[in-house]
């Protein structure tokens, strides 16, 4: 039996800002609230706040255990490891879903002549290379990065400040707060209660602190998101944020500071693909580990390349192109994500509520 | 290890043998630094002409000059790749700095050109968008200049510099986007003349087109624009002249540091009143004539004859486009919009009437705030 | 518990018969002119001093051993010869008795004179080693402006007192080993009992016992051999001439490892922050010092990512250049007829082989290679347009930031390939992936069970006071936290002079 391996809290706190922050400061999100974003956010951060003391409530239902052990403790063996199945599809699908956006945005903006799937090759390969190093490793990584990318990220704001035009914000709820709503629907799917995957993830971390963990997160990327948002609405305007694919990277590649400092949306976009790498990571590593599990092997390592390869194969025969991709996250990725990030965690939790009575 | 080595080989032979898909040697590419776009109806066809720069070694360094391309094409695309069959060589976009548009295309639409120029990745948002005046937008690349040679970079430094002027605006496409796509479709674009001097032509921009509904409808004179630019809080230089002050020979000029224009609509009965406030830092940098202005009572006079003559002047500028064209090229309609969404939502198909039946009421405040480096003027001896 | 060459068999004894001795002896040592046994005899009893000619010191063997032993009267009394010899005659204060023939061997092969008496079981073990050794010079591999100027040499003993002479404390240990089938090469393990975590040092022990090799002739064995990942360029024990480096380390609960012919001692846990500092900042101004360690993991990121940098906004990211520098680089790339990524390719490689062929020649000759290096490969080159102007300069800034890490030129020069290899194919991304390979490679690993990177970038008040900055002395309190497992107050004085001198009085 090897070594567990564990994180300590901040790690953890930092894996899962970047898990959040992840792709959704590449695609804008939310984009139904228009110029009130800002207030989908901070629903959507309540609502997964509250959402997320369920997740943490599993956890601490047997603490320091793995989500699968946890639930064929619960639910026996068979029903345990059928609902195992269920969570470790979610996070191979979110993963493969990400590889593809990673690899659609930087199609897009860096390289279009470039083929897709030798760019998500690339993302696949280094994320596995990285997972099989371990949960540590991607905590340290983490520890640095989350600091590096956040400076990047916010290094943009003077720059843009005399851009910004406050009257974008206004009018306050145009529309009224039917698209507020929706909007914040979209956003608590995605990114907010994709955590769910930490329910594999969060054992590993050295004091089982879960709520903590989720909560500082939530609140810290959260924050972000907003401060992003805000800055996008006030250089670009609400109108022009919804036509593009990638809001952030069109802010960026309006800051231009005398002829020199300027075009460096590039330098940007890798940055924010860092993130999207993270986020890729931790869904490769729930997968591995949630597929040793239900099998019942010691290590994860062995199963970290063929899930890769697998994820990276899905991600590119599951869209045939980048409308359809972005449409179908839109539209249906919020009613499909719902079970497994709500209704499934919702029954577990009631149901340890009602058998430790 | 050898299945290791057996690895590498592959996925190295794998990546040499599909080769660099993005990789372009910077000196076999060709930098635009300019397009122009005209519209030939017989043919129903776009015709692009690009302004590509040209590297010639020299002994004394590299010498930049430019080279120039035709193309016709029934989309826009199709001309542009029609130009390879013209250039050789694929057009490098991202260096393009200054888009030419004909007078032709402007009355007709520019959203064709816009839609392209957007999409494409390669293409700067922060390029400056021209209206070329006359029959043809690529006439603009006969003309001469001995300072800097590519025609493009010589407006996109005009407009640039346009901050010291304040005559006609600097629009962006992003910018032109922005107001296209407003509720109430409005823009302006700088308009750019071809004149002749000296057995040569050259390029004088003054003054603006309006354009409703991203087609263009009319020319405004360059005194109109400023006066424009005002309300759109745009100016941020430029010289207010002044002749015959207060009845005087006197002649004055102001050089304006700063200018800021808050504009805030006021709702009373249906009918919408702009209040403008309008505060001006200004430097006095010329005075002619024997009227010493820097005294005291007579710069407060001279204060008050100005803002009178700036306001009057405003005034006059918006009655005259509200009364003939009917037309929130000011971006006021934003406004009532931001500050009575309500109102907004229920009267938005009657902004025109609303509009044609608007008032102005201007608050305008000069602060002198220099007198440059003399405190006299110059008398002549007696 | 290390076998001894080879005849005669192990734990053979001291024959009481000298001729036995010497005949064994002499087979091993046959036709060897180096070997000398000067037999005299004393009270009817033939004595026979063996050594090795050359290193011992001779004159120290005529006066203090022969000339005393004949020049004695010996007194008939209890003690046998040998007992009496070594209670009142001999004067050399390194003596030691051994029984064993086999011990006898090894120490004259160490350069100590043994003598044989007749009709005794053991034999009299004199050190009298010759020390040719050189002096403590200054160390040239780590050249410094201010501190102290000694250096370690070859000698384990002198390197030892160099050290105890800098921590003069009773927590001082010194664990001696030796290691080598065939160079028996003495070791030492130097920590502080009281601060140095008793963990890593068990490792270190654990690993130095597994350690079977024919021989040792540098430091740079033992650390191949016991280190945590060898297949990596980046080294996780670290190395020094200096003995106030080591000392430094030994303070923050670090374990140093003494090799014998080595003047290098190794240092462990070595952590990737200490190959940006250098012993100098702990005594210069620490607003330099900082800058300085700055300007070294700079250094480290341009020399790896430069040449990459320059390849994708050359060929994948013309738009990120501005205007003007666009058309100077076109302008110096026409005509050149390879592709900037073979210019890249040779030119780098170009400067690695003049860097090596400098680094080996003597002082003279590597004059002539600079001056291939500038005349032709810059100079004669743009001109003929093989290679265009900003390469040379893009190559030039690659070494010369090379040389500000001269401990990471390994790594460097393989991640400057790596990265640069994918950038060829994706650009800008192509360079994120190579340093993604990188920075997976920098944080999985462990040096002796602490992590590599640890606090290399963290951003922690406590911590980050000696890392990529460094804080005044009067402000580090307390030593990095995961390796002094005990004792972690470093520093009690406070900030002696604040306000004492601001013109008040008290």
């Amino acid at each position: 039996m090897m070594k567990r391996e564990t994180i300590s809290t901040r790690q953890g706190i930092y894996i899962m800002s970047m898990f959040i922050i992840g792709s959704s400061v590449i695609i804008g999100v939310g984009g139904k609230a228009k110029n009130d974003v800002w207030l989908a956010i901070i629903i959507a951060i309540l609502s997964s706040l509250v959402v997320s003391y369920i997740y943490s409530q599993i956890l601490n239902s047997f603490p320091g255990i793995d989500f699968i052990d946890i639930l064929k403790k619960l639910f026996g063996r068979f029903l345990g490891r059928i609902i195992g199945v269920v969570f470790v599809w979610f996070s191979f699908h979110l993963g493969s879903l990400v590889i593809r956006d990673f690899g659609e945005f930087i199609k897009t903006v860096g390289l279009p002549n470039t083929p897709n799937s030798i760019i998500m090759a690339f993302a696949a390969i280094l994320a596995t290379i990285s997972v099989r190093s371990g949960i540590e490793m991607i905590g340290r990584a983490c520890e640095v990065f989350f600091w590096l990318l956040i400076s990047i990220l916010f290094i943009t704001v003077p720059f843009l400040l005399p851009k910004m035009e406050i009257n974008n914000l206004r009018p306050f709820l145009y529309d009224g707060i039917k698209p507020v709503i929706s909007g914040s629907f979209s956003l608590f799917s995605f990114p907010f209660a994709e955590t769910v995957v930490f329910l594999f993830v969060l054992p590993y971390i050295n004091k089982k602190e879960y709520y903590k963990v989720y909560s500082s997160a939530i609140l810290i990327s959260g924050s972000i998101l907003i401060i992003t948002s805000l800055r996008n609405i006030m250089v670009i305007g609400a109108d022009t944020l919804s036509r593009n694919y990638f809001a952030s990277y069109t802010v960026v590649s309006r800051i231009k500071v005398g002829d020199f400092f300027q075009r460096i949306e590039s330098f940007v976009a890798i940055a924010f693909s860092f993130y999207a790498f993270a986020k890729i990571n931790v869904c490769l590593y729930a997968t591995s580990i949630g597929i040793s599990k239900i099998f019942g092997f010691d290590d994860y390592r062995f199963l970290v390349t063929p899930v890769g390869l697998l994820m990276l194969n899905y991600s590119i025969i599951s869209y045939e192109n980048i409308m359809q991709l972005f449409d179908w996250a839109a539209k249906i990725w919020p009613y499909y994500a719902l079970p497994f990030e709500v209704i499934i965690p919702f029954i577990i939790f009631i149901y340890i509520k009602v058998t430790k009575k | 290890m050898v299945k290791t080595i057996k690895l590498t080989l592959l996925s190295f032979i794998i990546l040499l043998l599909t080769s660099c898909w993005n990789y372009k040697e910077i000196d076999k590419i060709a930098p635009a630094a300019g397009v122009s776009f005209d519209y030939d109806e017989k043919k129903n066809s776009y015709i692009l002409t690009v302004e590509i720069v040209n590297l010639k070694n020299t002994s004394t360094g590299t010498e930049l000059l430019p080279e120039y391309f035709t193309s016709e094409g029934k989309t826009i695309l199709d001309a542009i790749r029609n130009m390879i069959s013209v250039s050789g060589r694929k057009i490098y976009w991202s260096h393009a700095k200054v888009v030419f548009i004909s007078e032709k295309i402007a009355k007709r639409g520019i959203i064709d050109v816009l839609d392209f120029i957007e999409r494409d990745t390669e293409v700067r948002t922060d390029m400056k968008i021209v209206l070329v005046k006359g029959k043809k937008a690529s006439e603009i690349f006969n003309t001469s200049n001995k300072l800097e040679k590519i025609v493009s970079y010589h407006v996109d430094e005009m407009l640039e510099n346009s901050i010291y002027l304040s005559k006609y605006p600097k629009i962006e496409l992003w910018d032109l986007i922005n107001q296209i796509q407003f509720d109430i479709s409005t823009a302006i674009l700088p308009v750019a003349y071809i004149v002749e001097d000296n057995d040569r032509k050259i390029i004088n921009i003054s003054g603006s087109a309006i354009f409703k509904e991203a087609k263009m409808i009319a020319f405004l004179n360059d005194a109109d624009t400023k006066n424009l630019l005002f309300l759109r809080n745009k100016v941020y230089g430029g010289i207010l002249p002044l002749n015959n002050v207060l009845g005087t020979e006197s002649s004055v000029s102001f050089e304006i540091y700063k200018s800021k224009t808050k504009v805030k609509p006021i709702l009373i009965d249906n009918k919408i009143l702009f209040k403008i406030n309008l505060s001006v830092d200004v430097a006095l940098k010329e005075v002619s004539g024997q009227i010493d202005f820097i005294e005291e009572k007579k710069l407060e006079s001279l204060k008050n004859y100005a803002q009178e003559k700036i306001k009057n002047d405003i005034l006059n500028t918006f009655y005259y486009v509200r009364d003939t064209y009917n037309l929130d090229v000011f971006g006021f309609s934003k406004l009532v919009k931001i500050n009575y969404p309500q109102f907004w939502k229920n009267n938005i198909d009657r902004w025109e009437s609303l509009f044609s039946n608007s008032e102005l009421d201007i608050d305008i405040k000069l602060n002198i705030i220099g007198t440059s480096t003399t405190n006299k003027i110059i008398k002549v001896g007696k | 518990m290390w076998k001894i060459l080879k005849k005669p068999n192990p734990g053979t004894k001291i024959s009481p018969n000298i001729h036995d001795n010497l005949k064994t002896i002499k087979e091993i040592f046959k036709k060897d002119k180096t070997f000398v046994a000067r037999c005299f005899e004393k009270n009817n009893k033939t004595l026979c001093l063996i050594y090795i000619n050359g290193m011992v010191k001779e004159d120290i063997i005529n006066r203090d051993i022969i000339a005393r032993i004949l020049d004695s009267k010996i007194e008939r009394n209890k003690l046998s010869l040998l007992n009496y010899l070594e209670r009142h005659i001999l004067s050399t204060s390194h003596l030691e008795k051994s029984q064993d023939l086999e011990y006898a061997i090894s120490s004259i092969l160490m350069g100590k004179a043994v003598l044989f008496i007749d009709g005794e079981l053991e034999v009299l073990i004199f050190n009298v080693k010759e020390n040719n050794l050189r002096s403590i010079e200054e160390p040239s591999s780590e050249t410094i402006v201010r501190g102290p100027r000694e250096g370690f040499n070859e000698s384990l003993i002198t390197n030892l007192h160099l050290i105890r002479n800098r921590i003069p404390h009773p927590d001082l240990k010194f664990v001696f080993k030796e290691i080598g089938r065939y160079t028996k090469t003495p070791i030492c393990i130097a920590y502080i009992s009281s601060i140095a975590s008793d963990k890593i040092l068990q490792e270190v022990k654990k690993r130095l016992d597994e350690i079977n090799i024919d021989g040792i002739l540098d430091s740079g064995y033992i650390a191949d051999l016991i280190c945590d990942h060898p297949l990596c360029t980046f080294q996780t024990i670290g190395y020094t001439e200096r003995p106030d480096v080591v000392c430094g380390k030994l303070l923050e609960g670090r374990i140093a490892i003494v090799v014998d012919g080595s003047p290098f001692v190794l240092t462990l846990p070595y952590l990737f922050l200490e190959t940006f500092q250098s012993n100098e900042d702990y005594y210069t101004h620490w607003a330099l010092a900082s800058f300085n360690r700055i300007l070294r993991l700079l250094g480290f990121f341009l020399s790896t990512t430069i040449p990459s940098l320059y390849v994708a906004l050359a060929n994948y990211h013309q738009e990120l250049l501005p205007t003007p520098l666009l058309l100077s680089i076109a302008a110096a790339r026409e005509g050149v007829p390879f592709p900037t990524i073979v210019e890249a390719f040779s030119m780098i490689i170009i400067f690695e082989v003049l860097r090596e062929a400098g680094t080996r020649l003597p002082k003279p000759v590597g004059q002539a290679v600079s001056i291939v290096g500038v005349l032709v490969i810059g100079e004669a080159a743009v001109g003929a347009r093989f290679v265009s102007a900003p390469m040379v300069i893009i190559t030039a800034l690659t070494g010369i930031t090379e040389f500000l890490i001269p401990q990471l030129t390994a790594s460097v020069i393989l991640f400057r390939f790596i990265i640069l290899f994918f950038t060829a194919f994706l650009g800008l991304y192509g360079t994120m992936f190579g340093l993604v390979i990188m920075f997976i490679q920098l944080f999985s690993m462990k040096s002796f069970g602490v992590p590599y990177t640890l606090h290399s970038f963290t951003i922690d008040f406590q911590n980050i006071k000696d890392t990529a900055i460094r804080v005044p002395w009067w402000a580090m309190k307390l030593r990095p936290i995961i390796l002094g497992a005990k004792n972690k107050v470093r520093n009690k004085s406070k900030f002696i002079a604040r306000g004492k001198y601001n013109g008040k009085n008290n």
